[in-house]
């Protein structure tokens, strides 16, 4: 019925949901046999249950009455029918709406005041919800898109695991900021106005596009990037098969390494490190496929501190936004960002690395 | 679960049928709404959910997925009778986890 999901998974959850069972039954069931029994939102459902106690003493008591003969567990409907037919269809489907979409579905802030006076994400949702392995299941982004087009990218049919995601929302030419390094970024802020800058990396942008390899899809990143690709493949693969097992692991250990599987996609991490450290982003989106809550938590988690973006401020460093990668919304709210420079990073797999650089900071 | 099972096909397209169903599902959203943390007994609830969290495992930072169906059954009916006339004297529904049903 309801639910709320922050921090690591951990084999306490069953536990938990027993735990949850004993307080609805202490809390919120009193309160609902009280709505029940008195409120005027079951009126219906009481006149309902009087019908049934007299129609069963009517059947006990007076079994040789006509109506009884007639009618009693014949299943006869006939004159006590309803007009709309399709009523029950109506219901039954605002039940499913409201399961799968949520009564509500949002994250709230928790100030943990019982415990420590830290804040903590947390998201709360009533209705069904995918939980375990399939919240892994499909693991897609790009290294170097658009904010525009990551709806692309999240609709991929196949599942794509790929090192990590460089967006810079004022220039449309990520890769071709990136390749350019700090120095030549230093220079442009020196020399051009921002209009000037945003129009230069549309043009590297535009050029980027036409000559080089689309990577938002799985077969041109596997052109651009052959050995990361390659790489990837095997990384998928044993994911794929060993899904639940890598995703209690990935949340429990926090093993790390992958980033550094190939000599490229070391230097890529260096190169991202490097920027977020010259702090030449005023954001860092960390865009995850899994539950973004989830993934803050592991942030929170990994640098000991829950009000790590205003740790993060004090140190001058860049704020920090967790995006769904399939949430429309939260895909919309990256135009938000666009007043300021952003760093858009994968959290999947890859988000350890950035969680230790963050540790010293 | 499929429409169809959730009411035999005749009473599903009866007035009472209909009611039932509506009221059940007014009954998911009530239950829903009282664990809505920003309501007071939804911040009573996960009060006490992480407090005994807290308290048997040690944290909070841990997902808690309460999953309750809740169903109403009958209580109590006591019926007067006088000869071929019966009263409902008294009559309580309960509400029950799908778990204790």
């Amino acid at each position: 019925m309801g639910g709320a999901r922050g921090g690591v998974h951990t084999t306490k959850a069953p536990l938990l949901n027993t735990l949850g069972s004993q307080i609805i039954r202490q809390i919120v069931l009193p309160l609902l046999e009280k709505e029940i029994n008195e409120g005027k939102n079951f009126a219906q459902l009481r006149q309902v249950y009087s019908g049934v106690i007299l129609a069963n003493w009517y059947k006990r008591a007076l079994k040789q009455a006509l109506v009884n003969q007639v009618y009693a567990n014949s299943k006869k409907v006939n004159g006590i029918d309803i007009a709309d037919k399709s009523s029950k269809e109506k219901i039954y489907n605002q039940y499913l709406q409201a399961y799968k979409k949520g009564v509500y579905n949002y994250i709230k802030e928790d100030v943990g005041i019982l415990f420590s006076g830290e804040s903590m994400p947390r998201k709360y949702f009533s209705g069904g919800c995918k939980i375990g392995a399939a919240m892994i299941s499909k693991v897609v982004t790009a290294q170097e898109i658009t904010p525009v087009q990551i709806k692309t990218v999240t609709g991929a049919k196949h599942p794509v695991v790929v090192p990590f995601l460089v967006v810079n929302a004022k220039s449309t030419a990520p890769a071709a900021r990136a390749a350019v390094g700090s120095r030549a970024q230093k220079s442009d802020a020196a020399t051009l106005s921002l209009e000037e800058r945003r129009l230069k990396n549309a043009r590297l942008a535009n050029q980027q596009r036409v000559s080089g390899v689309s990577v938002d899809n799985e077969e041109g990143f596997s052109q651009k990037y052959p050995s990361i690709a390659n790489d990837q493949r095997g990384i998928q693969s044993e994911l794929e098969g060993h899904l639940t097992e890598e995703h209690q692991e990935l949340l429990q250990g926090m093993p790390s390494g992958i980033m550094y599987r190939t000599q490229e996609a070391a230097e890529k991490a260096n190169r991202m490190i490097q920027l977020i450290e010259e702090g030449k982003y005023d954001h860092i989106v960390i865009i995850t496929d899994q539950d973004p809550v989830l993934a803050k938590a592991h942030l929170q988690s990994a640098t000991k501190t829950s009000e790590w973006n205003n740790f993060l401020k004090k140190k001058g460093k860049p704020q920090i936004h967790f995006i769904d990668s399939n949430d429309p919304v939260a895909i919309q709210r990256l135009g938000v960002l666009q007043a300021g420079k952003y760093l858009a990073l994968e959290l999947f797999l890859l988000g350890h690395l950035v969680i230790k650089k963050f540790k010293n900071l | 679960m499929k429409a169809s099972a959730l009411f035999r096909k005749n009473f599903g397209i009866t007035d009472m049928g209909r009611d039932l169903l509506s009221e059940d599902y007014m009954l998911k959203q009530l239950t829903a709404s009282l664990i809505y943390p920003e309501g007071e007994t939804g911040k009573q609830f996960w009060a006490k959910v992480y407090a005994q969290a807290k308290q048997k495992f040690g944290t909070t930072e841990i997902p808690v997925n309460t999953f309750n169906k809740v169903w109403i059954a009958p209580d109590k009916a006591v019926i007067y009778q006088n000869g071929n006339t019966a009263f409902i004297a008294e009559s309580r529904l309960k509400v029950l986890l799908e778990e204790d049903s």
